[in-house]
């Protein structure tokens, strides 16, 4: 526990330290061991058949059994120095590792020869070659734990301390232009996202006006404070196998975020917008890695989050919270509020009672809510104090970065915009990071810095607030905002309405996912490269502004307002899709 | 469906040669055995005791012993060729390939050590008893059961619903063995003597059931047979029928109390539908779907019958097969009776599960 | 124009051919197990032929309740109608209606459309099969004239190849398409007042604008009129003319909907209105309103709201206040601010308001 913030302080920067991380044991050594658990079920299996056999041939039980021992043992042996040596990550690991197994092999294959060849006589030649055939069978099987082994050696031979400095990432053009030239240092990632800049938005051609937007001075540029993002997302990937068949084999697979890039700054409410299924839940978790990616890096301030040991991701989980939607399933209705909220500081190594409960209370008086409620229980408040407590359950841990996760969805708007005051104002007291997650528009207009937008697993543009609202370069995005319903009667409009739903994430369209339901591509006489190919996401000038679209320059208020003036009074419902 | 149904199947062999280890080993750990009956019998030689052991194959071991029971070795080969059957190929094979005839996995259960009859035999002719009186009790105890739930769910907290709610933990408190017993004083001992007391038919005027003379009679009396075993069923039935229509009929209330809470039951009542079209058409036939599993589950019963219901009324079916089995420490007859059990076990789960994808289209296989 | 007067029965500009619904003093009350609970406490309104009308506010504030009233789909008990409310429907006070006869009158007259598509669907029938059932029900067609209209309905509200979709079950449907069958079952008997309710909550905001806007357009074509039960000002101001606020059972504002969304005149409309995030107000705090609402079996003796108000003095705390007229003959707000002699407090009240809409830092020295 370090940077103790207790009630409104703010925290003080926590020195630049970057502690090594160790790493889990990688996939093939996860698997290596597994496959030694199964070689120990073989071992049992040709107990059994050797119990028979040489009961059969011996007609004693007890003898034939006495006879196994050594096989159990050997078993046995294999697991339990696989077990406890691989862990332990010292380089003479793999020899001990890879050679018992083998050792431990050949030697039941022969003491298995002695017990056909010398010991049971009373075996005929054709028992005495099944039963080798047999036991050689056991060391082929040891043969790909043993490949695995050897395929991480790396790992054995001390790579498996991995860490990233800061400066490292995205260190070309660098986010910040605060930060000076950019430095030296090898660019360990492809740079992806520039943060707003001091100059002027060079606007594309053809700026748009969504509704009436206020025009804004397009610089927003602010200090970032320390060196580089405190979360770098590079091309992270989670993709959900769906099994089926009669072997319950893998028959598709949900690609719920499909390659994702994103920084995210000090000090910065980023924002991720989306419709349910676009995947912007799947990411927020899976940058906090509740749920390991498929592939892609996640840094957080400077630490790569992949494989990282459990002891050594403690104290990053401290600094990493996350607030959930649901104010009511996210609370477990039988622990105490004290409990609820000390959790987390128990398995931070806050042992004395007295010292948490003092945690909770303040982390409570920091929402807003009595000291003396810590003995309640969840269903004894209501809606909005529930999601306080969940806030002053991610606050007690004094993070620097928090997930809010949809966390005024669920609530009433009178006591929505009680919560969104509280994130506000905690992430100005105690100088924190959003990851902000939220499908309604207005909430993160008003709440964030910069935006990222997600259709189907990707992110289809990113730019800050007064860039996407006011020039959204992609259609989703120009369809997105159109969407919202205006609760000011005076800028009634015509929207441009979308047609059908959004497309199953097991089968994204081919090229640009937003192809089946873009206006725009229908505008332009459906050019072909919208069906053939993915658009990369790039930058639009300097501006930090990105755009995963090939046309995004025909976007214009023109183009925009004859779709909407185009848009059929009744949408149909689906495009067809079969 | 197919491949779900073929999934199934093969997820069942591996649990079924479980169960045969599992039975086979509960049985061991039994105390006493085959021999157990004369044990204590001082005219009993040693080496009468073991002959009968070398005649039953108690002499070999235990695994052994197993392999035979299942029909993995063969019980006339020596060495390897224990594990290979007459026709040269492994001896669990079906009998077309491997020629073998002996062990569970070629159909043949063994013999009973009481009677010498193949168990196969025995387990059919009690078989068909249970059915009738299984069955009965089931189909009744089911349609009442439904239609009691139904009733209740619909008029909720009425008078009706009351009093099946104090019927329902009546019948679940009273145990079988007692309603049997208070039932067959009421009906064919001192109060009304108008019911017979047990068996299956009237040993009076009928030969024994299942026997060949019994069928020959059946075929010239058949409606007076059937009026006679009717008559026999009726207090067994109402047994079973009390007891378990309690548990069943809660059941189904519970689950049609839930779809009545539905949202899609009030947009039927909002679509103006009729109150008897509402509760029937749309909130029963979402209600019966966990019914109907249960139900699948039920299923068994037909074989297995009812133990103690059985035996008070000294119907001649499985339950009381399988009590004067392990009275007479039967062996063969016991294991042969457990294995098929848990063979309908596991089908009618998966008679369940398939029934269930059946009347509900949201289920995909 | 139209959403009128508290006291019904009283002077209308209206004859009595326009109107369709007149709602006048309905009391729901709920016997639960910890007493009783007024869910809807006195709610009186009317509403025109082919006029859409908006019943805002948050959860527990009875305007699902008055629904479900109107369609007498409450179980009684638990509930209970109390004694002097009125409904009436072209004609017939729906509550004193027969079981029968006001069987004939949903689905038929009345059709409502409800918030979760998916689970007001019966998941074991076919779409078109319980939309079929509906029209066989009060049109008493024939099995193939009413499948006709089944595949007709669901063209017409936008669903691609009806034939198709109609045979399928509703969890093969999107949500969005679950709510246009609704809509389409809905409308199959042609009624003459649909009621909405939060028909796009659970509707992702692309889905959302193609449902409003059918919705628009299917009561334009039709011209049926239209309850919008909503707790989204927003959804508000798209889709209808006038809007009745409720809080904890009570109106207590109602008019049309440019005046209550631009110059509410009760203190709880205003701070909904306020706490809308939008634009100007980035950078700065949301003006908030404080607390909760109040229990159901702990409400406040006078004005319901008063816990809660900014503007709120002594006799906010004594009396309830009336649904009174305001400056404006056709708008009702529920305060003792447009009572006699508190002009200086509206005055103040209004002002506050007004900066509160304006407030907001700049963008650009935010944090």
């Amino acid at each position: 526990m370090t940077s103790g913030a207790t009630t409104g302080v703010p925290v003080p920067a926590e020195p630049a330290v970057r502690r090594r991380l160790r790493r889990r044991p990688p996939e093939p050594v996860r698997r290596a061991l597994g496959q030694y658990v199964a070689l120990v079920g073989y071992y049992l299996l040709i107990a059994v058949v050797l119990l028979l056999v040489t009961v059969l041939g011996v007609k004693g039980a007890a003898d034939a059994s006495a006879r196994l021992v050594p096989f159990l043992l050997a078993a046995a042996g294999v697991v339990f120095v696989g077990r406890r040596v691989i862990p332990t990550r010292q380089r003479w690991a793999l020899a001990v590792a890879v050679g018992s197994s083998l050792a431990v092999q050949l030697a039941c294959y022969y003491i298995l020869v002695q017990v056909v060849g010398g010991g049971a006589t009373e075996l005929d030649g054709n028992s005495a070659f099944f039963s080798v055939v047999l036991a050689a069978v056991g060391p082929i099987l040891a043969l790909p734990a043993m490949l695995n082994l050897l395929r991480a050696r790396r790992w054995f031979n001390g790579e498996r301390e991995r860490q990233i400095r800061a400066d490292e990432i995205g260190a070309r053009p660098i986010a910040d232009p605060l930060m000076g030239p950019a430095r030296a240092a090898t660019a360990a990632l492809p740079a992806p996202t520039a943060a707003p800049t001091d100059r002027p938005v060079a606007a594309p051609s053809g700026t748009i006006e969504i509704g009436a937007i206020v025009p804004l001075p397009a610089s927003a540029a602010r200090d970032r404070s320390a060196a580089g993002p405190l979360l770098a997302v590079r091309d992270l990937r989670k993709h959900f196998p769906i099994h089926g068949g009669v072997l319950r084999r893998q028959i598709g697979t949900v690609y719920a975020v499909d390659g994702v890039t994103f920084d995210v700054m000090r000090g910065e409410t980023f924002s991720l917008v989306g419709e349910s299924g676009c995947g912007k839940t799947t990411l927020g978790r899976t940058v906090l890695q509740l749920t390991p990616p498929t592939s892609g890096r996640v840094v957080f301030d400077g630490y790569e989050l992949e494989d990282v040991e459990p002891n050594d991701m403690r104290p990053l989980r401290r600094r990493m919270q996350i607030i959930f939607q649901d104010p009511f399933g996210s609370l477990n209705p039988r622990m105490p509020i004290s409990d609820i909220i000390g959790e987390g500081l128990l398995s931070q190594g806050l042992t004395d009672r007295q010292a948490r409960d003092k945690k909770v209370e303040d982390s409570l008086e920091i929402v807003g809510l009595r000291r003396e409620y810590t003995r309640r229980y969840p269903h004894e408040f209501s809606g909005g104090q529930r999601q306080r407590i969940g806030v002053a359950r991610a606050l007690a841990l004094s993070p620097d970065f928090i997930v809010a996760d949809e966390p005024v969805s669920a609530l009433d708007v009178s006591i929505q915009s009680q919560v969104l005051n509280l994130l506000y104002d905690l992430k100005r007291d105690l100088n924190l990071t959003y990851l902000f997650i939220s499908h309604n528009l207005s909430v993160i207009q008003y709440f964030s810095d910069r935006v990222g937008v997600m259709y189907l697993g990707k992110l289809v543009e990113i730019g800050t607030v007064e860039q996407l609202y006011r020039n959204p370069r992609h259609p989703y995005t120009v369809a997105l905002l159109s969407a919202i319903p205006e609760a000011d009667p005076r800028r009634r409009r015509k929207r441009l309405i979308l047609k059908g739903d959004l497309p199953s994430p097991a089968a994204p369209p081919a090229g640009c996912r937003f192809h089946t339901r873009c206006w725009l591509r229908e505008r332009l006489g459906n050019p072909e490269n919208c069906v053939t190919q993915e658009p990369e996401v790039r930058s639009l000038g300097d501006t930090g502004h990105q755009v995963a679209c090939h046309w995004t320059e025909e976007i214009s208020q023109t183009t925009v307002s004859e779709a909407a003036a185009e848009s059929p009074a009744i949408v149909a419902a689906a495009v067809e899709d079969e | 469906m197919m491949k779900f149904v073929t999934r199934r199947v093969l997820q069942a062999i591996p649990v079924l040669l479980g169960v045969t280890v599992v039975v086979y080993a509960i049985l061991l750990a039994a105390p006493g055995g085959p021999e157990a009956k004369f044990a204590q019998n001082p005219r009993i030689t040693q080496a009468q005791k073991d002959s009968f052991r070398k005649a039953w194959g108690l002499d070999q071991p235990i695994p052994i012993q197993y392999g035979r029971w299942m029909g993995i070795l063969n019980p006339s080969g020596e060495g390897l060729g224990v594990l290979i059957g007459p026709a040269g190929l492994p001896n669990f094979l079906p009998t077309p390939l491997s020629g073998a005839t002996n062990g569970v996995l070629h159909g043949d259960f063994g013999y009973s050590i009481d009677s010498g009859e193949p168990v196969s035999n025995r387990i059919i002719r009690a078989a068909l008893p249970t059915f009738i009186l299984a069955g009965t009790a089931l189909v009744l105890w089911i349609v009442v059961a439904i239609v009691l739930g139904v009733y209740a769910a619909i008029h909720r907290y009425s008078l009706f619903d009351q009093g099946a709610t104090v019927f329902a933990y009546v019948g679940y408190a009273m145990p079988t063995f007692w309603l049997g017993i208070m039932l067959i004083f009421a009906f064919s001992g001192p109060g009304l003597n108008i019911l017979p007391a047990g068996g299956m038919t009237e040993t009076r005027i009928s030969p024994p059931f299942g026997s060949p003379e019994y069928w020959v009679y059946f075929g010239s009396n058949t409606p007076q047979a059937l009026g006679d075993i009717a008559k026999h069923l009726v207090l067994p039935v109402i047994t079973l029928v009390v007891v378990n229509i309690a548990g069943d009929s809660r059941f189904v209330r519970a689950s049609m109390l839930e779809s009545l809470g539905q949202d899609y039951v009030r947009t039927a009542r909002a679509k103006g539908l009729p109150a008897r079209t509402v509760n029937f058409k749309h909130a029963l036939r979402n209600a019966l779907l966990p019914v109907v599993t249960n139900i699948g589950l039920e299923i068994p019963f037909l074989f297995t019958g009812a133990i103690v219901t059985e035996t008070i009324f000294s119907w001649p079916g499985i339950g009381k097969l399988t009590i004067d089995a392990t009275r007479d420490f039967d062996y063969p007859i016991l294991m042969g009776v457990l294995l098929v059990t848990s063979v309908m076990v596991v089908l009618a789960n998966l008679l369940a599960d398939i029934l269930y994808g059946v009347i509900d289209p949201r289920i995909k296989y | 124009m139209t959403a009128a007067a508290a006291t019904t029965g009283a002077s209308t500009p209206h004859s009595d051919g326009d109107r369709l619904l007149d709602v006048r003093n309905m009391q729901t009350r709920f016997h639960v197990m910890d007493g009783v609970v007024p869910a809807v406490d006195g709610v009186s309104f009317t509403l025109d032929r082919g006029r859409t009308l908006g019943i805002v506010g948050e959860s527990g504030s009875g305007k699902s309740v008055t629904a479900l009233t109107i369609m007498r789909l409450l179980d009684i008990p638990p509930a209970e109608i109390g004694a002097g409310s009125e409904a009436w429907f072209d004609g017939r006070d729906l509550l004193a209606l027969s079981e029968s006869e006001m069987r004939k009158v949903r689905g038929k007259d009345i059709a409502m459309i409800f918030q979760e598509p998916l689970t007001s669907l019966n998941p074991v029938f076919t779409v078109g099969a319980q939309i079929a059932e509906q029209v066989q029900t009060h049109l008493h067609v024939r099995a193939r004239e009413a499948w006709s209209r089944v595949v007709e309905m669901l063209r017409l509200v936008g669903i691609p190849s009806p034939e198709r979709r109609a045979k399928q079950y509703p969890h093969e449907l999107s949500g969005g398409m679950r709510q246009r069958v609704m809509i389409a079952m809905a409308l199959s008997c042609e009624p003459k007042l649909l009621i909405a309710d939060e028909p796009t909550t659970a509707l992702d905001v692309t889905v959302q604008a193609q449902i409003l806007e059918l919705l628009k357009t299917i009561q334009q074509r039709t011209g049926s009129a239209l309850i919008m039960i909503t707790h989204d000002l927003g959804v508000i101001a798209e889709t209808v003319d006038d809007v009745i606020v409720m809080y904890a059972g009570q109106v207590v504002e109602q008019g049309s909907v440019a005046d209550v969304l631009l110059e509410p005149r009760m203190p709880y409309t205003m701070g909904l209105i306020e706490s809308i995030p939008t634009v100007e107000k980035r950078g700065g705090r949301l003006s908030a309103i404080s607390g909760v609402v109040p229990s159901p079996f702990h409400l406040p003796p006078a004005c319901r709201f008063e816990p809660r108000c900014p503007y709120a003095w002594d006799t906010c705390r004594d009396r309830m206040p009336d649904l009174s007229v305001t400056r404006d003959a056709e708008r009702h707000a529920r305060c003792h601010l447009h009572v006699a002699g508190a002009a200086s407090r509206l005055e103040a009240a209004v002002s506050q308001h007004r900066q509160n809409m304006r407030v907001g830092r700049q963008l650009t020295d935010s944090v």
